[in-house]
């Protein structure tokens, strides 16, 4: 699914300001805030659709600088779609997504974990609803042992389910080129 | 004198002055204050929040990479909720918790085949990303199965092979009877097999509508264990098919549990048999030891310790290739109240037919996955 993006000017009148936890400030088009249910409701019960109305910054304690960003990315891309339906999803373990949604979920597993989070506390159906399908799209098709490695799952189950052989209790597994980039904020300087 | 008077004036003029001063100058320091502490209010509000930032962001560093295991359970079933069976079985024997989590999520299955072949145990089901799906697996997937399944029907199978080896002179008997079909008996390890299969059975955390046994070639069908089965106890239906005469106290012992441990109205047992009719069986061996209303050819009426209740014995006989006559028995609760005219006895076709296993294509597109979203 792709929408044409028609070209409009953000004007101070149809922006909210977000404050993620890490105190950076992000400028949202009220357009925008509409693909999150929890933004959403908050711009209504405040009126801030209103221009007469001042707008305070909204502070996102549960969501960093990171986070943000990357979210307001999808938000960007995904303006002009026709509103999310719960019907929308199709179960199929072909699991085909659009190139761009591969490209920006091209990203570690605790980062998608984390955004899965920040997806659920903003209530954005459709991010959350992809994250899930692409974290299936990475356990399926594999043995346990492999999902234990992609999950860094430590197993206490005794043996394997086919060969009854003890399983080596080994948690330092973790996934080819993870870890090493997290959307978590680098450290404040002390 | 008037020098005097002017001179008091000047100092009143004075005194005021500098009493206007004094009050200027306190306003404006008052002013002042207030500033200071409004800057001082705004400096504190600032540093309240830098604090907290550097709180996050100290918390975010120091709680480490997110994991699977930190994302709550709501969260990992929306994941769990997009795998097939078969990746959820896999991320069942991961761990304990994912074993759990993977429990909550049930499946809808309109029917599992459990097939036990001389090697080893095989389901067959709609799986509705793979269409009809046969995976021959340990008992612990016929576990898994049993657990996160919402089964509508289950039958079990032996897959018991017709000895068709004619060249074996010496069974001279054996191979004729596989050219017409007759089985040969299953051996011992499919007998373990079927008790594994129906241990898992007491596991079924669903609730059938129904349950069908192919008993062909059974020595014993171990009928005690099965009625021991709550899942069993509580089908609306369950049904052994191909019943051989040597488990003839199969039938008796189902009437005593439908006459005795009150079963709901409506519940069925049935039987099929090729060479010997249970019916008539139950009628000469075993009507004598219940209270019986009312007894035909084809029908007997037993009364129940539950006084509205009835337990109707139905015959009905068939040829299911046109080839071989098959004698039918059903066992049903009914009202006492039901009178003769309400027993359907032509429509007998309607539950000779639940023997038969429709294609498994059929359902494949009714398969839908348990989910509320």
């Amino acid at each position: 699914m792709s929408c044409e993006e028609p070209t409009t000017s953000p004007t101070p009148e149809n922006n909210i300001t977000v404050v993620s936890s890490d105190g950076k400030e992000f400028l949202l088009d009220l357009k925008l805030t509409e693909q999150s249910e929890t933004l959403a409701r908050l711009i209504s019960n405040f009126e801030y659709d209103r221009t007469d109305v001042k707008k305070d910054p909204v502070p996102l304690g549960n969501i960093t600088s990171a986070q943000m960003q990357k979210i307001i990315e999808w938000l960007q891309h995904h303006r002009y779609y026709p509103k999310w339906e719960q019907n929308d999803i199709h179960y199929s373990t072909s699991f085909t997504f659009e190139t761009w949604v591969e490209e920006y979920l091209n990203i570690p597993n605790n980062e998608m974990f984390e955004l899965l989070n920040a997806a659920n506390y903003l209530n954005i159906p459709r991010l959350f609803s992809t994250i899930c399908r692409i974290m299936a799209s990475r356990i399926t098709g594999k043995s346990a042992e492999q999902i234990r490695t992609v999950l860094n799952i430590k197993t206490d189950v005794k043996n394997d389910v086919y060969t009854g052989i003890p399983i080596q209790e080994d948690s330092s597994s973790s996934e080819d080129g993870m870890s090493e980039i997290s959307l978590s904020p680098s450290p404040p300087p002390i | 004198m008037e020098k005097q008077v002017n001179f008091n004036e000047e100092l009143l003029e004075e005194i005021r002055l500098l009493r206007r001063e004094i009050a200027e100058s306190t306003r404006s320091r008052n002013e002042n204050s207030a500033k200071l502490v409004d800057e001082f209010r705004l400096m504190r509000v600032e540093l309240n929040k830098s604090i907290a930032q550097i709180g996050h962001r100290l918390i975010d560093f120091m709680k480490g990479p997110y994991n699977w295991n930190d994302l709550p359970t709501e969260m990992k079933l929306m994941c769990v909720d997009q795998l097939d069976v078969f990746d959820r079985f896999q991320l069942w024997n991961t761990s304990s918790s994912d074993r759990a989590l993977v429990d909550l999520q049930k499946l809808n299955f309109d029917k599992i085949q459990i097939k036990i072949t001389t090697e080893g145990v095989s389901a067959t089901f709609t799986n509705m990303n793979h269409g009809v799906m046969e995976y021959k697996f340990s008992n612990l997937f016929i576990e898994f199965l049993f657990k996160i399944g919402k089964i509508e029907e289950l039958w079990i199978d032996i897959d018991k092979g017709l000895k068709n080896d004619l060249e074996e002179e010496e069974e001279d008997i054996l191979s004729l009877d596989a050219i017409w079909g007759h089985p040969t008996h299953i051996d011992e390890s499919q007998q373990n097999a079927l008790n594994d299969v129906i241990f898992c059975l007491g596991n079924l955390n669903c609730k059938p509508r129904k349950i069908t046994l192919d008993a062909i070639g059974f020595n014993t069908v171990p009928i005690d264990q099965l009625r021991a089965v709550s899942s069993i106890e509580t089908a609306k239906l369950w049904q052994i098919r191909n019943l051989d005469k040597v488990n003839t106290d199969c039938v008796r012992k189902v009437v005593q549990d439908f006459v005795y441990m009150g079963r709901a109205i409506g519940t069925a047992f049935q039987v099929s048999a090729s060479d010997w009719n249970p019916f008539d069986h139950f009628s000469v061996n075993y009507v004598y030891e219940f209270d019986v209303v009312s007894q035909s050819d084809h029908l007997i009426r037993l009364r129940t310790e539950n006084q509205k209740k009835h337990v109707l014995l139905e015959h009905s006989s068939g040829s299911e290739d046109g080839f071989m006559e098959t004698e039918y028995l059903r066992i049903r609760v009914i009202p006492s109240t039901m009178t003769e005219s309400e027993y359907e006895t032509d429509r007998d076709w309607i539950w000779k037919e639940e023997f038969e296993m429709s294609s498994f294509h059929s359902s494949y597109y009714d398969q839908s996955f348990d989910s509320d979203w």
